[in-house]
């Protein structure tokens, strides 16, 4: 095998895990740190937040929308402008948070390769698990903060520009505003676990290679493909497995009582693609040349 | 590097784990649970003494007509209302929480995708509310009307009293297998229509053991597989919901409409010419009821009038075939046919037995 020509550095071991648990919450320190220093990570959460903007600037400027026509939500704007977060997480759910999900998941362990850090990363007492655990924590975290970025600037831009009052349910139960954030924080908590199953495969698809930008756009790519199967009836018996299935279903969150059944089944699912994808990701990652 | 391909066995293991889980689980729970045996009638009486029991579940319906689906791919719009929702409601697939305190207070409500459609029943006060249109409608029943009006027949119970009371020599009645629906012990009822000439090939309706409350109700249909047609419950609750879900005060914002209820109904009716009634020829199952010349002429031929309209003839055109002397539309249950002078045949039945009937 090539790999023994090349001066290896340290397998992965997972004693070391146990045996330090300190240096591993550094590394996640060090790597949440890192990644919210970038400007590119930044510039991404700028784009999320412009989204709420746009539609609330949007529609303040025109005439009020007609019910039923248009992205969900944004007829229902003009009375309440608390309804600007959930037309803009309609709207960023099947392009623009997978998008920045792509960018953050496939640049984890190809942008490292790529700027020739991996090396030294694992030479320091760091196992291979550990570290593609702390880079997967890392995206996770990004998906939450995502989702946080646009559903709190649009619940600020509604708020400063449209009237607010207790929300309407899609029950047609009214709320006050307590009870709504909560919802809210439950809305962004299911968007962020429905965005986990792709942050998986970003990081097995980051392992294959070292050029981050093929990482990012085939993970973005596979989100798409995954929502355009999806759409078509022909392919019924796939959708169920598919890691978009549900992710329109944070509707449900939404009515009186709460249905919960898609929250539950769409943490199984995502479950599911984590444990796939990363045991990919592992048997990739711990068995492959360090060359950079 | 003996050992690298022992780091690849949890991404050999885990995919088989799943789908071993995804295949076994669902067929562990389907095995035929032991009750004690019951007659058709008996089982009769228990879905009948049911009528005061308090429950809360999911619904989910589905549908397999052989129809195009209708459904809107557009995940967040998609309009509710006009000629498309009555269809859309019977050919997509729907998920609905229902709510029953006894005979006077239902909730049910169609969970759409980022939308909801809800009827409320409470006492003698009907609501019905569409979230993406923000539309509400709201009536009041008479006194006298103790059926629950058409927008709820949609629990299992409700739908089989229809279809029991229609009941003649024509069926079989037999008690099936056991079954496991929604997580209660049920016992089935089966009707077979006796005659091979309609398209239903049976119906079944599976009702929980201890309180008699249906809990689903499936048309097969001859020669396929799937259900034609199928509501069951997924989950239920037999508890009785909180008494607030049934007050139903449309949010600000929404167009209400008041819907006035006639007394009677029957009196209402303009006088009609008995040559435009419609009549029933055959019985049984493979009934069929055919309308005068007239009835549907305008629907293909017509400009449409609207957006509505034109969508209802989009519709229209899409789903039927041209035949010799008419148009068909074929279902694994129904088929209609419109002959070219407007007169429309429609039965559980084949195409040729309508048009058979369109020649006599």
């Amino acid at each position: 095998m090539p790999a023994e020509a090349v001066p290896s550095p340290p397998p992965g071991n997972d004693g070391v895990v146990r045996a330090r648990p300190f240096a591993g919450r550094s590394l996640l320190g060090s790597e949440i740190s890192v990644l919210f220093r970038r400007r590119r990570t930044w510039a991404m959460l700028a784009a999320l937040a412009a989204i709420p903007i746009l539609i609330a600037v949007v529609v303040r400027l025109s005439e009020g929308p007609e019910p039923g026509r248009g992205p969900a939500f944004l007829a229902s704007i003009t009375q309440n402008g608390l309804f600007v977060s959930l037309t803009a997480l309609t709207v960023s759910i099947p392009l623009f948070l997978p998008l920045t999900i792509g960018v953050v998941a496939g640049d984890t362990i190809a942008g490292e390769a790529n700027l020739g850090t991996l090396r030294y990363l694992l030479v320091a007492p760091t196992g291979r698990v550990r570290l593609l655990l702390v880079k997967y924590a890392g995206a996770a975290v990004f998906c939450l903060v995502g989702t946080l970025t646009v559903v709190t600037t649009g619940a600020l831009i509604g708020a400063a520009l449209f009237p607010i009052g207790p929300v309407a349910l899609l029950s047609g139960t009214t709320v006050g505003f307590g009870g709504y954030a909560v919802r809210l924080l439950l809305l962004a908590l299911y968007v962020t676990v429905s965005l986990l199953g792709l942050s998986a495969i970003g990081l097995f698809i980051s392992t294959l290679t070292s050029v981050p930008v093929g990482a990012m756009a085939a993970t973005a790519a596979l989100a798409a493909v995954s929502q355009i199967l999806g759409a078509l009836p022909q392919l019924e018996w796939m959708h169920p497995w598919l890691f978009t299935h549900y992710w329109f279903g944070f509707g449900d969150l939404l009515r009186d009582p709460i249905a919960w059944q898609s929250f539950g089944d769409n943490a199984l699912l995502q479950l599911g693609y984590i444990a796939v994808f990363g045991a990919m990701a592992y048997g990739r990652f711990s068995t492959k040349d360090i060359l950079t | 590097m003996a050992k690298n391909w022992q780091r690849w066995l949890p991404a050999g293991i885990v995919p088989a784990v799943i789908v071993a889980a995804s295949v076994v689980g669902p067929n562990l729970a389907q095995a035929s649970p032991k009750l004690p045996a019951k007659t058709a009638q008996e089982l009769l009486e228990l879905v009948a003494d049911s009528k005061d029991s308090a429950f809360s579940g999911t619904l989910e319906q589905s549908s397999e007509l052989g129809l195009p689906e209708l459904q809107s791919m557009d995940p967040g719009g998609g309009s509710t209302d006009g000629p498309g929702a009555a269809l859309e409601l019977l050919t997509a697939d729907h998920t609905a929480q229902v709510s029953i305190d006894g005979p006077d207070k239902a909730r049910v409500q169609v969970q759409d995708r980022l939308g909801e459609r809800n009827v409320t029943l409470n006492g003698d006060e009907v609501w019905y509310y569409d979230f993406r249109e923000q539309e509400a409608a709201h009536a009041v029943r008479p006194a006298e009307v103790t059926e629950a009006p058409m927008g709820e027949a949609y629990t299992p119970g409700q739908i089989a009293e229809k279809f029991l009371s229609t009941i003649d020599p024509s069926t079989e009645i037999t008690v099936g297998d056991n079954a496991r629906v929604a997580g209660r012990t049920a016992y089935e009822l089966v009707l077979t229509p006796s005659t091979d000439d309609t398209l239903v090939g049976a119906v079944s309706l599976a009702v929980d053991s201890e309180t008699g409350v249906p809990l689903s109700f499936i048309i097969a249909a001859q020669g396929q597989s799937e259900p034609a047609f199928s509501v069951a419950f997924s989950s239920i609750d037999f508890s009785a919901p909180v008494a607030t879900l049934f007050e139903f005060t449309p949010p600000a914002g929404t167009t209400v409409t008041e819907v006035p209820v006639k007394e009677h109904r029957d009196h209402d009716m303009p006088d009609r010419d008995p040559g435009t009634e419609p009549r029933v020829l055959g019985e049984g199952w493979s009934s069929i009821v055919a309308l005068p010349a007239g009835s549907a002429s305008d629907a293909f031929t017509a400009t449409p009038n609207g957006e509505d309209a034109a969508e209802a003839q989009a519709l229209l055109q899409q789903a039927f075939t041209q035949v010799d002397g008419g148009r068909v539309l074929q279902t694994s249950l129904v088929t209609v046919f419109i002959a070219d002078d407007g007169r429309v045949f429609a039965g559980a039945v084949s195409a040729d037995q309508l048009i058979a009937a369109s020649q006599q």
